[in-house]
């Protein structure tokens, strides 16, 4: 089974939570971390297209989609991670749904939902499915320890496509495999003037004109 | 002395149709995006997460 070292990006990851960049190189470091080690590969079949930093024509392609190009994809399988529409999720009166620090501050939080789908193609139907298998099993079987690892609340894969050619490259196949992913921002603010510690009724009484 | 075509253009034999496969389907990941149900999928499961519906 495979064997990914979280210490790598997790600290990185964890000082502002998730990112649309970061949660593309979170999938991308965990699929290179899986494919760069033939033991960590279920299927024989892939196990001579180990993912290398300095690729050739035989190895597997792990890219996020804005920076894909096709054309480095001809002969050799690929996943190409995309992302997907975010969905923030409104709770409480202004986000302010965790009450106020002991300073006076306000903490809000607003929750997210969000989606990556990862395209494993492949020239053959059959190299496909095999790449989809590898892919969507590692998620599913690590789901779990990803959500922890990443504090996420939801880190969940939601299926698998059907087999289909691509339309804009009709040469290759491709089985689209989504995960969805949720989390909670939460955020302090603090304002500029300066925070009434207390209010003393007896101060407001003595500057009232007495009867 | 002509020869005579028997056959009108509309007999002539045709090149034979090319048939493809019907179980191929194509997508387009141009424009792709998740289906209005798996979003639906997606935010039951986010509402399951945060324990009850939305506001």
């Amino acid at each position: 089974m495979a064997e990914t070292d979280s210490t790598t990006f997790i600290p990185n990851f964890c000082s502002w939570g998730p990112r649309p960049l970061t949660m593309d190189g979170v999938f991308v470091e965990l699929l290179q971390q899986h494919f760069e080690s033939a033991n960590n590969i279920e299927h024989e079949e892939l196990q001579t297209r180990i993912f290398s930093k300095t690729a050739s024509l035989n190895n597997i392609l792990i890219e996020e989609s804005t920076v894909w190009t096709p054309k480095e994809t001809q002969r050799r399988p690929a996943v190409i991670v995309h992302q997907n529409g975010w969905k923030c999720i409104k709770r409480g009166t202004f986000d302010n749904v965790s009450g106020n620090t002991e300073e006076g501050f306000t903490r809000h939080t607003k929750y997210w939902r969000g989606s990556h789908t990862l395209f494993p193609i492949a020239k053959e139907g059959a190299e496909a499915k095999i790449l989809a298998a590898e892919v969507y099993r590692y998620f599913n079987y690590f789901g779990p320890k990803f959500r922890r690892w990443f504090g996420l609340m939801m880190f969940e894969l939601m299926g698998v496509g059907a087999p289909a050619r691509i339309e804009e490259w009709d040469e290759h196949w491709t089985l689209p495999i989504t995960i969805a992913y949720g989390w909670a921002d939460e955020w302090i603010l603090k304002p500029d003037d300066p925070v009434i510690a207390t209010i003393r009724l007896s101060d407001i009484f003595s500057i009232w004109p007495q009867e | 002395m002509p020869r005579l075509d028997p056959q009108t253009p509309d007999e002539r034999p045709r090149p034979p149709k090319e048939v493809k496969n019907p179980f191929v389907e194509t997508i387009s990941i141009k424009n792709w995006a998740p289906t209005e149900a798996e979003e639906a999928r997606m935010d039951a499961l986010m509402d399951e997460r945060l324990g009850n519906g939305r506001d």
